[in-house]
């Protein structure tokens, strides 16, 4: 791992369009401002493992739960794909700021 | 198109219902294409089978059938890359996981379908109030609500 040293308001290219800069630095907690292209993918680590793992583990159920299998498919039988645009309500939300900076 | 399972064996798929998702899911980059799979009409739980990957599927579920107010957020550039023009052209679900004697609900990391071309990806939402394993329902009551 390159290990870079910083000062406050100091910052860190990545190519050519990804910038860290150290905003802020008390105590143990460092405070990081990242400009990144909007189709760079930036997440705090931790979310994205905890999610990667989960897919993971689900990835792995079998679903034993009966209520669970396609119907009429114990053996390979033949069943039909739903329809993928399902009814779902769940709420989705376009967001006003499309990158906020990560503390 | 006919499809290899290894859950349910040779599965017949038409083609213009499958799921692309460009960017795979996290952590199953390689595998873009999956089709929905329905149970039985009635159910709320469904299979999102990969068509490249025999032994990849996951149990999803409509996540409002379980928490009326769950909102996920999207960016612009995420609506772009999916060719969503508005919000409500997509329809949210949520991966389904076992643990113990639960089902848990991966709400931080929703899945987004444009129902239009069918081009899906994975949020990570940066909301702390979702976690990836919020509990949907116990085993023993699941298996009660289906004998009932």
């Amino acid at each position: 791992m390159l290990v870079l040293s910083r000062q406050r308001d100091e910052t860190i290219m990545i190519g050519d369009e990804v910038e860290l800069t150290i905003v802020d630095i008390r105590g143990d907690k460092v405070r990081i401002g990242i400009k990144a292209p909007a189709t760079v993918a930036v997440h705090r680590k931790e979310v994205y493992d905890a999610i990667r793992n989960e897919n993971q583990q689900a990835a792995a159920f079998r679903g034993e739960l009966g209520s669970l299998r396609p119907r009429g498919s114990a053996r390979g039988g033949q069943i039909q794909s739903g329809g993928t645009v399902l009814p779902t309500a769940a709420k989705l939300a376009a967001t006003q700021t499309s990158r906020r900076e990560i503390a | 198109m006919q499809i290899q399972t290894t859950r349910f064996g040779m599965v017949d798929v038409d083609e213009s219902r499958l799921l692309e998702f460009p960017a795979g899911l996290l952590g199953f980059s390689s595998y873009k294409t999956f089709a929905l799979l329905q149970p039985d009409e009635n159910g709320v739980f469904f299979w999102l089978q990969s068509t490249e990957s025999p032994d990849l599927a996951f149990v999803v579920t409509d996540p409002a059938l379980w928490l009326p107010d769950f909102q996920a957020n999207i960016r612009k550039e995420q609506m772009e890359e999916l060719g969503l023009d508005e919000v409500s052209d997509a329809q949210v679900l949520v991966i389904v996981n076992k643990r113990d004697q639960s089902l848990t609900a991966n709400l931080q990391g929703p899945l987004v379908v444009n129902s239009s071309n069918r081009r899906a990806l994975q949020l990570v939402l940066a909301e702390k109030r979702w976690s990836t394993r919020h509990e949907l329902v116990q085993l023993g009551e699941a298996a009660a609500a289906k004998t009932a």
